[in-house]
Protein backbone atom coordinates (compact mmCIF):
# COMPACT_ATOMS: atom_id res chain seq x y z
CA UNK A 1 0.00 0.00 0.00
CA UNK A 2 1.19 3.45 -0.63
CA UNK A 3 0.53 6.41 1.43
CA UNK A 4 0.21 9.95 -0.53
CA UNK A 5 -0.37 12.90 1.50
CA UNK A 6 -1.78 16.00 -0.22
CA UNK A 7 -1.14 19.34 0.82
CA UNK A 8 -1.17 22.85 -0.42
CA UNK A 9 -1.54 26.56 0.33
CA UNK A 10 -5.61 27.16 1.49
CA UNK A 11 -8.34 27.66 -1.69
CA UNK A 12 -6.12 26.03 -4.10
CA UNK A 13 -8.89 23.11 -5.20
CA UNK A 14 -7.09 20.97 -2.51
CA UNK A 15 -9.78 18.97 -1.29
CA UNK A 16 -12.09 18.54 -4.85
CA UNK A 17 -8.80 17.33 -5.62
CA UNK A 18 -8.51 14.23 -3.09
CA UNK A 19 -12.51 13.98 -3.36
CA UNK A 20 -11.53 13.31 -7.48
CA UNK A 21 -8.14 11.09 -6.78
CA UNK A 22 -10.72 8.88 -4.12
CA UNK A 23 -14.41 9.20 -4.42
CA UNK A 24 -16.79 8.12 -2.36
CA UNK A 25 -13.86 6.28 -0.30
CA UNK A 26 -13.02 8.43 2.58
CA UNK A 27 -13.55 9.14 5.96
CA UNK A 28 -13.53 11.78 8.44
CA UNK A 29 -11.91 12.23 11.49
CA UNK A 30 -10.02 14.54 13.88
CA UNK A 31 -6.46 14.73 14.36
CA UNK A 32 -5.20 13.86 18.00
CA UNK A 33 -5.51 16.57 20.26
CA UNK A 34 -6.50 19.14 17.74
CA UNK A 35 -10.09 20.02 15.92
CA UNK A 36 -8.42 19.89 12.80
CA UNK A 37 -10.47 17.68 10.52
CA UNK A 38 -8.74 14.48 9.20
CA UNK A 39 -9.63 13.21 5.85
CA UNK A 40 -8.42 9.85 4.75
CA UNK A 41 -9.44 8.30 1.40
CA UNK A 42 -8.21 5.55 -0.90
CA UNK A 43 -8.40 4.52 -4.84
CA UNK A 44 -6.61 1.62 -6.36
CA UNK A 45 -4.20 1.92 -9.99
CA UNK A 46 -3.29 -0.47 -11.90
CA UNK A 47 -4.28 -2.97 -8.96
CA UNK A 48 -2.43 -1.09 -6.40
CA UNK A 49 -3.97 0.43 -3.52
CA UNK A 50 -3.26 4.14 -2.54
CA UNK A 51 -4.10 5.80 0.71
CA UNK A 52 -4.58 9.56 0.67
CA UNK A 53 -4.66 11.65 3.60
CA UNK A 54 -5.55 15.42 2.71
CA UNK A 55 -3.49 17.43 5.10
CA UNK A 56 -4.72 21.16 6.35
CA UNK A 57 -4.35 23.36 4.16
CA UNK A 58 -1.39 26.33 4.80
CA UNK A 59 1.21 28.85 3.66
CA UNK A 60 3.63 27.81 5.47
CA UNK A 61 5.07 24.76 8.23
CA UNK A 62 5.88 27.05 11.23
CA UNK A 63 5.19 25.59 14.56
CA UNK A 64 3.26 28.52 15.38
CA UNK A 65 0.18 27.45 14.48
CA UNK A 66 -1.82 24.14 14.58
CA UNK A 67 -2.76 22.87 11.08
CA UNK A 68 0.61 24.00 9.88
CA UNK A 69 2.15 21.84 12.81
CA UNK A 70 0.14 18.89 12.19
CA UNK A 71 0.49 19.03 8.29
CA UNK A 72 4.80 19.50 9.02
CA UNK A 73 4.60 16.79 11.88
CA UNK A 74 2.80 14.29 9.53
CA UNK A 75 5.39 14.66 6.84
CA UNK A 76 8.23 14.70 9.04
CA UNK A 77 7.05 11.67 11.45
CA UNK A 78 5.03 9.54 9.24
CA UNK A 79 6.55 10.27 6.07
CA UNK A 80 4.35 9.04 3.28
CA UNK A 81 5.88 7.74 0.21
CA UNK A 82 4.61 10.70 -1.76
CA UNK A 83 3.63 14.13 -0.98
CA UNK A 84 1.42 15.95 -3.99
CA UNK A 85 1.89 19.10 -3.22
CA UNK A 86 -1.12 21.31 -5.25
CA UNK A 87 -0.29 24.33 -6.09
CA UNK A 88 -2.48 27.51 -7.92
CA UNK A 89 -1.47 27.89 -10.63
CA UNK A 90 -2.78 31.23 -11.15
CA UNK A 91 -0.79 32.72 -8.27
CA UNK A 92 2.64 30.22 -8.82
CA UNK A 93 4.82 32.96 -6.79
CA UNK A 94 3.03 32.89 -3.65
CA UNK A 95 2.79 28.94 -3.65
CA UNK A 96 6.00 27.58 -4.82
CA UNK A 97 7.07 29.53 -1.41
CA UNK A 98 5.49 25.93 0.47
CA UNK A 99 6.80 24.02 -2.05
CA UNK A 100 10.31 25.30 -1.07
CA UNK A 101 9.76 23.98 2.25
CA UNK A 102 8.59 20.53 1.42
CA UNK A 103 11.70 20.26 -0.76
CA UNK A 104 13.69 21.52 2.46
CA UNK A 105 11.84 18.81 4.38
CA UNK A 106 12.87 16.28 1.77
CA UNK A 107 9.33 15.40 0.92
CA UNK A 108 8.81 13.04 -2.00
CA UNK A 109 6.71 15.19 -4.00
CA UNK A 110 5.10 15.36 -6.74
CA UNK A 111 3.14 18.83 -8.21
CA UNK A 112 -0.35 19.17 -9.24
CA UNK A 113 -0.54 22.36 -11.12
CA UNK A 114 -4.56 23.04 -9.91
CA UNK A 115 -6.51 25.83 -11.69
CA UNK A 116 -4.65 25.63 -15.38
CA UNK A 117 -7.80 26.25 -17.11
CA UNK A 118 -8.35 29.67 -15.12
CA UNK A 119 -4.46 30.27 -15.50
CA UNK A 120 -4.63 29.17 -18.89
CA UNK A 121 -7.83 32.13 -19.29
CA UNK A 122 -5.98 34.71 -17.72
CA UNK A 123 -2.88 34.91 -20.31
CA UNK A 124 -0.57 32.33 -17.73
CA UNK A 125 1.47 30.10 -19.49
CA UNK A 126 3.45 27.78 -17.55
CA UNK A 127 6.04 25.94 -18.62
CA UNK A 128 5.95 22.82 -16.91
CA UNK A 129 8.66 20.83 -18.50
CA UNK A 130 11.02 23.80 -16.88
CA UNK A 131 9.67 23.99 -13.82
CA UNK A 132 9.79 20.28 -13.33
CA UNK A 133 13.27 20.60 -13.95
CA UNK A 134 14.17 23.58 -12.12
CA UNK A 135 12.63 22.04 -9.10
CA UNK A 136 13.64 18.12 -9.46
CA UNK A 137 9.28 17.48 -9.36
CA UNK A 138 7.09 15.79 -11.77
CA UNK A 139 4.80 18.05 -12.41
CA UNK A 140 0.98 17.56 -14.12
CA UNK A 141 -1.56 20.36 -15.04
CA UNK A 142 -4.94 19.54 -13.41
CA UNK A 143 -8.43 20.87 -13.68
CA UNK A 144 -10.31 19.78 -10.49
CA UNK A 145 -13.51 20.49 -11.32
CA UNK A 146 -13.66 18.29 -14.44
CA UNK A 147 -11.15 16.04 -13.24
CA UNK A 148 -9.03 16.65 -16.33
CA UNK A 149 -5.25 15.36 -15.21
CA UNK A 150 -6.31 12.98 -12.40
CA UNK A 151 -5.36 10.01 -13.85
CA UNK A 152 -1.99 11.39 -15.28
CA UNK A 153 -1.78 12.23 -11.57
CA UNK A 154 -2.08 9.14 -10.09
CA UNK A 155 0.62 7.74 -12.24
CA UNK A 156 2.65 10.17 -11.24
CA UNK A 157 1.74 9.23 -7.50
CA UNK A 158 2.36 5.77 -8.34
CA UNK A 159 5.81 6.37 -10.40
CA UNK A 160 7.14 8.46 -7.57
CA UNK A 161 6.13 5.97 -5.19
CA UNK A 162 8.86 3.51 -6.79
CA UNK A 163 11.27 6.03 -6.92
CA UNK A 164 11.41 7.15 -3.43
CA UNK A 165 14.68 6.47 -2.85
CA UNK A 166 15.96 8.56 -5.56
CA UNK A 167 17.98 11.71 -4.56
CA UNK A 168 17.18 15.12 -4.98
CA UNK A 169 18.86 17.42 -6.58
CA UNK A 170 17.66 20.60 -5.87
CA UNK A 171 18.96 22.40 -2.85
CA UNK A 172 17.69 25.99 -1.60
CA UNK A 173 20.55 28.19 -1.38
CA UNK A 174 20.70 31.05 1.43
CA UNK A 175 23.46 32.38 0.43
CA UNK A 176 26.74 32.18 0.99
CA UNK A 177 27.46 33.68 4.93
CA UNK A 178 23.82 31.33 5.93
CA UNK A 179 25.65 28.80 4.45
CA UNK A 180 28.58 28.61 6.03
CA UNK A 181 26.66 28.58 9.36
CA UNK A 182 24.12 25.58 8.02
CA UNK A 183 27.29 23.50 7.04
CA UNK A 184 28.56 24.03 10.91
CA UNK A 185 25.36 22.91 12.42
CA UNK A 186 24.55 20.52 10.04
CA UNK A 187 28.00 18.93 10.81
CA UNK A 188 27.43 18.50 14.63
CA UNK A 189 23.87 17.34 13.98
CA UNK A 190 25.45 14.55 11.34
CA UNK A 191 27.20 13.60 14.62
CA UNK A 192 24.00 12.00 16.56
CA UNK A 193 23.14 9.56 14.30
CA UNK A 194 19.03 8.74 15.77
CA UNK A 195 19.02 12.48 14.83
CA UNK A 196 20.05 12.63 11.20
CA UNK A 197 18.21 9.46 10.46
CA UNK A 198 14.86 10.75 11.52
CA UNK A 199 15.13 13.84 10.36
CA UNK A 200 16.49 15.67 6.95
CA UNK A 201 20.22 16.86 8.71
CA UNK A 202 20.35 20.14 6.51
CA UNK A 203 16.70 20.43 7.37
CA UNK A 204 17.76 20.38 11.36
CA UNK A 205 20.18 22.90 10.83
CA UNK A 206 18.10 25.39 9.16
CA UNK A 207 15.19 25.09 11.46
CA UNK A 208 18.01 25.19 14.38
CA UNK A 209 19.13 28.60 12.78
CA UNK A 210 15.57 30.08 12.75
CA UNK A 211 15.57 29.10 16.54
CA UNK A 212 12.22 26.84 15.65
CA UNK A 213 10.46 25.49 18.96
CA UNK A 214 10.61 21.99 18.06
CA UNK A 215 14.00 21.69 16.73
CA UNK A 216 15.38 23.19 19.98
CA UNK A 217 13.46 20.45 21.47
CA UNK A 218 14.82 17.87 19.84
CA UNK A 219 18.19 18.93 20.45
CA UNK A 220 17.21 19.07 24.17
CA UNK A 221 17.24 15.36 24.42
CA UNK A 222 20.27 15.18 21.74
CA UNK A 223 23.23 13.10 23.27
CA UNK A 224 25.24 15.55 21.45
CA UNK A 225 23.51 18.55 22.58
CA UNK A 226 25.95 20.99 23.63
CA UNK A 227 28.36 19.98 20.18
CA UNK A 228 24.72 21.03 18.70
CA UNK A 229 24.05 24.26 20.81
CA UNK A 230 27.95 25.31 20.40
CA UNK A 231 27.36 25.07 16.43
CA UNK A 232 24.43 27.11 16.33
CA UNK A 233 25.56 30.29 18.72
CA UNK B 1 5.67 47.13 12.93
CA UNK B 2 4.39 43.64 14.18
CA UNK B 3 6.08 40.62 16.40
CA UNK B 4 8.13 38.08 14.80
CA UNK B 5 4.78 35.80 14.48
CA UNK B 6 2.97 38.51 12.32
CA UNK B 7 5.84 39.11 10.38
CA UNK B 8 6.34 35.35 9.68
CA UNK B 9 2.75 34.85 8.78
CA UNK B 10 2.78 38.05 6.14
CA UNK B 11 6.00 36.55 4.94
CA UNK B 12 4.43 33.13 4.49
CA UNK B 13 1.39 35.12 2.76
CA UNK B 14 3.64 36.33 0.02
CA UNK B 15 3.61 39.89 1.44
CA UNK B 16 7.56 40.32 2.02
CA UNK B 17 8.64 43.77 2.37
CA UNK B 18 8.30 45.55 -0.92
CA UNK B 19 5.68 44.09 -1.96
CA UNK B 20 3.57 45.42 -4.31
CA UNK B 21 -0.34 45.46 -2.81
CA UNK B 22 -3.48 46.89 -3.76
CA UNK B 23 -6.50 46.79 -2.19
CA UNK B 24 -9.45 45.69 -3.34
CA UNK B 25 -11.62 46.62 -0.97
CA UNK B 26 -11.55 48.03 2.40
CA UNK B 27 -13.96 48.48 5.11
CA UNK B 28 -13.14 51.45 7.70
CA UNK B 29 -14.61 49.18 10.45
CA UNK B 30 -13.01 45.99 9.63
CA UNK B 31 -11.37 43.53 7.42
CA UNK B 32 -9.38 44.69 4.04
CA UNK B 33 -9.00 42.54 0.66
CA UNK B 34 -5.78 43.17 -1.09
CA UNK B 35 -4.29 41.86 -4.03
CA UNK B 36 -0.94 40.85 -3.90
CA UNK B 37 1.40 38.01 -6.33
CA UNK B 38 -1.50 37.70 -8.13
CA UNK B 39 -3.20 36.26 -4.53
CA UNK B 40 -6.33 37.78 -3.25
CA UNK B 41 -5.45 38.17 0.55
CA UNK B 42 -8.24 39.24 3.12
CA UNK B 43 -6.36 40.55 6.12
CA UNK B 44 -8.30 41.60 9.98
CA UNK B 45 -8.00 44.98 11.32
CA UNK B 46 -5.87 43.70 13.93
CA UNK B 47 -3.28 42.77 11.28
CA UNK B 48 -3.61 45.87 8.50
CA UNK B 49 -2.63 48.11 11.20
CA UNK B 50 0.63 46.89 11.73
CA UNK B 51 1.61 47.37 8.36
CA UNK B 52 3.29 50.14 6.44
CA UNK B 53 2.68 50.96 2.83
CA UNK B 54 4.22 53.74 0.15
CA UNK B 55 1.81 54.93 -2.39
CA UNK B 56 3.60 53.74 -5.70
CA UNK B 57 4.25 56.90 -7.19
CA UNK B 58 6.66 58.09 -4.36
CA UNK B 59 8.67 55.24 -4.62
Amino acid sequence: MITAAIIGNPNVGKTELFNRLTGMKQHVGNWPGVTVEKKIGSYSYKGEDIEVVDLPGTYSLTTLAADELISRDYIVEEKPDVVVDIVDATSLERNLYLTLLLLELEANLVMALNRWDLATRRGILIETEKLSELLGVPIVPTIAPTGEGIESLKELISMAAKAKNEKRKIVVGYGEKVELSIAKVKDAFCKDATLSNKYPPRWLAIKALEEDEQVLKLIEKSSHRAEIMAAVR
Amino acid sequence: MGGRGVNQHLCDMGLTPSTKVKVLKSNPMGPMLIEARYARIALGKGITMKIMVRSEDRI
